[in-house]
């Protein structure tokens, strides 16, 4: 096993692929540092803030990029083992296809542990060195970072689990489709979610806005050359609201799925029934799951 | 070239990929069916029209990626070799290419009409009023968007017989993507206006029917937003850069399908060329696109 991790992180340093993500991740890291100066400067001057914890709600951010970079990364680094006929060799000098499995699953999952660093490293120093308007709050980084441990288990078993049983070289194209799902079905499923029970009619009548003394914008309401207000318009049961059923399979998949897991760590999306404890544990599971399911049917599978 | 036509679709039907492109057509077409009817439900002006000839779009990603996966086999597993030693020349090996991809674009096109047609008619509907597409519009757009897909075709099996190495489907996604993100920030460059409006306050007027219109206030007088005094726009590109951009944005297939799409939903497209001249650019776009592979390729080492 030692000497499979060992031929794979050679591999790794020396792979193009492993550092045009690292530069992608480095790069989204940059940005995400701008937008927190713009922020700073927004929040100094109009709002007047003091001292704001600046730290905390950026920690869990770099969930989404991870998502796609592990997509990208896995195919292209893994795939070639079967691409270059090297499986065989491996196979050959008696090392067991779980070992072959497991040593890949660890290089990925070394690969997205590496990025994250990058990512908390940049982040964290640069609020460290340059906003000393920070409140610091050990704790709560603590538990983000520990939250985002499960996280990365998960989603380097489940892209291991999709390249090594996909021998063909357009597997990246199929990564590539199954982040796209992992990254849109979380945003049907919230927006579905928040669909309320009674929805207003408006009848023929037409929405305006008009913004008060205090610059504050009001809504207002206009039918047959009368202004109205929300309460004379009618109300009816909404058909797209979900009923208890169907609210808890989207809750569970949102909880359960790398991609409502990563807009929950990157505070995109706040789902009722979903905590950081729970994530961990649906985390843990995910990838013990893919990884078991993974062995099972790698050792099964025509190599050729 | 039939023999190389039959060759190709005998390994089309068992081609998972070619289904895995229909069901991503099918999915951006249920986007499509789903967000009218959740606009509908809100009481909301939508039509499925809207989305019918928004195809080209997606088939600009699925079909590139497509010809990259199944062409590439014959790089891969050295197909292509045969096919010359049987005496087929590689422009026969070009064109049986361009009519196999042409015609998965136009399964592809059926595969997402007949869920926006289909099923989206329906789950949600076509109401007809001044501000949504007419049945009119999507018949004058069907032809030009086959011309269209013909492009894209065009520049899928460029792409594809051009670049031997395995990770040309990646290229293609990007190139695709790269392509459709350049063809919406060329429309926004395209839609800044020329002049804009001086005023020294934004008011709330009442027009002759007694609805509430926007108006702008200036030295104590209220104009309309056609009335107010402007002045020349100080972000507005300049004439060379405007016509190169106008023109990119004509002969590229991305540009065109984004033209077209964008068409059926009203003006919001900044140069809407006529539907004559898109058709135009889109033919010149496959003859370029064309020619400029079967000139590569009849000179390329195959190794």
């Amino acid at each position: 096993m030692r000497n499979l991790l060992s031929a794979n992180f050679s591999r790794l340093w020396r792979s193009a692929w492993f550092w045009l993500c690292g530069l992608g991740m480095l790069g989204y890291t940059l940005w995400e540092v701008s937008q927190l100066y713009a922020f700073r400067a927004h929040a100094l001057t109009v709002w007047e803030v003091e001292r704001a914890d600046f730290a905390t709600p950026r920690v869990g951010d770099c969930s989404l990029l991870l998502l796609i970079a592990m997509a990208v990364l896995c195919p292209l680094f893994l795939n070639s083992d079967f691409h270059d006929g090297t499986i065989r060799n491996k196979l050959v000098v008696g090392r067991t296809r779980a070992q072959v499995y497991l040593a890949n699953y660890l290089t990925m999952l070394a690969a997205a542990l590496l990025y994250t660093l990058l990512y908390e490293a940049v982040l964290l120093l640069a609020i460290g060195f340059t906003v000393p308007e920070n409140l610091w709050n050990a704790q709560a980084v603590t538990i983000k970072l520990v939250g985002l441990m499960p996280f990365i288990l998960s989603v380097a078993a489940l892209f291991t689990l999709l390249v090594q049983l996909v021998r063909s070289r357009g597997v990246t194209v199929l990564s590539i489709l199954l982040m796209v799902l992992l990254l849109w079905l979380p945003r049907q499923q919230f927006d579905r979610l928040c669909e309320p029970e009674e929805k207003t009619l408006l009848g023929g009548a037409e929405v305006f806005v008009e913004v008060d003394e205090t610059g504050e914008p009001h809504q207002f309401y206009w039918r047959d050359g009368q202004r109205i207000s929300e309460e004379d318009l009618e109300t009816v049961p909404n058909p797209r609201y979900l009923a208890p059923p169907q609210r808890r399979l989207y809750t569970f998949l949102l909880n359960f799925l790398p991609g409502g897991q990563a807009f929950q760590l990157s505070d995109s999306i706040d789902v009722e029934g979903g905590s950081g404890p729970l994530m961990a544990a649906y985390g843990l599971l995910l990838s013990m799951l893919a990884t078991g399911a993974g062995l099972l049917a790698f050792r099964r599978m025509d190599l050729k | 070239m039939r023999n190389l036509l039959s060759a190709h679709f005998a390994r089309l039907w068992r081609s998972g990929w070619f289904w895995v492109g229909a069901l991503v057509m099918i999915w951006f077409s249920w986007i499509g069916v789903d967000s009218t009817r959740n606009m509908l439900n809100y009481g909301e002006p939508a039509s499925v029209l809207d989305f019918t000839l928004f195809y080209v779009q997606p088939l600009s990603i699925a079909l590139p990626v497509f010809a990259a996966v199944f062409l590439n086999g014959d790089y891969y597993y050295g197909t292509i070799r045969n096919k010359l030693a049987t005496g087929r020349s590689r422009t026969a090996i070009y064109l049986a290419d361009l009519v196999l991809i042409f015609l998965v674009g136009l399964i592809y096109s059926l595969a997402f009409l007949s869920i926006n047609l289909g099923l989206g008619l329906s789950l949600a509907g076509a109401p007809q009023t001044d501000f949504l597409p007419s049945w009119n519009d999507i018949l004058q757009g069907l032809p030009v968007s086959l011309a269209v897909a013909l492009g894209i075709a065009a520049l899928s099996v460029l792409l594809a017989r051009l670049v031997t190495h395995r990770t040309v489907p990646l290229t293609a996604l990007f190139l695709g993507m790269l392509l459709t993100f350049a063809a919406q920030w060329i429309d926004q460059i395209l839609l800044i206006p020329t002049e804009l409006p001086v005023y020294d306050e934004a008011i709330l007027m009442v027009d002759d029917s007694g609805e509430p219109v926007k108006g702008y206030r200036k030295d104590g007088v209220d104009y309309t937003p056609e009335d107010c005094p402007k002045e020349p726009n100080p972000n507005c590109v300049g004439e060379p850069i405007h016509a190169l951009l106008t023109f990119a944005q004509n002969f590229s297939p991305m540009g065109q399908a984004y033209q077209l799409s964008r068409n059926s939903v009203g003006t919001l497209s900044a140069s809407p060329a006529p539907p004559g001249v898109l058709a135009a650019f889109a033919l010149g776009f496959t003859a370029v696109a064309t020619g400029t592979g079967l000139l590569v390729f009849r000179r390329k080492d195959l190794k």
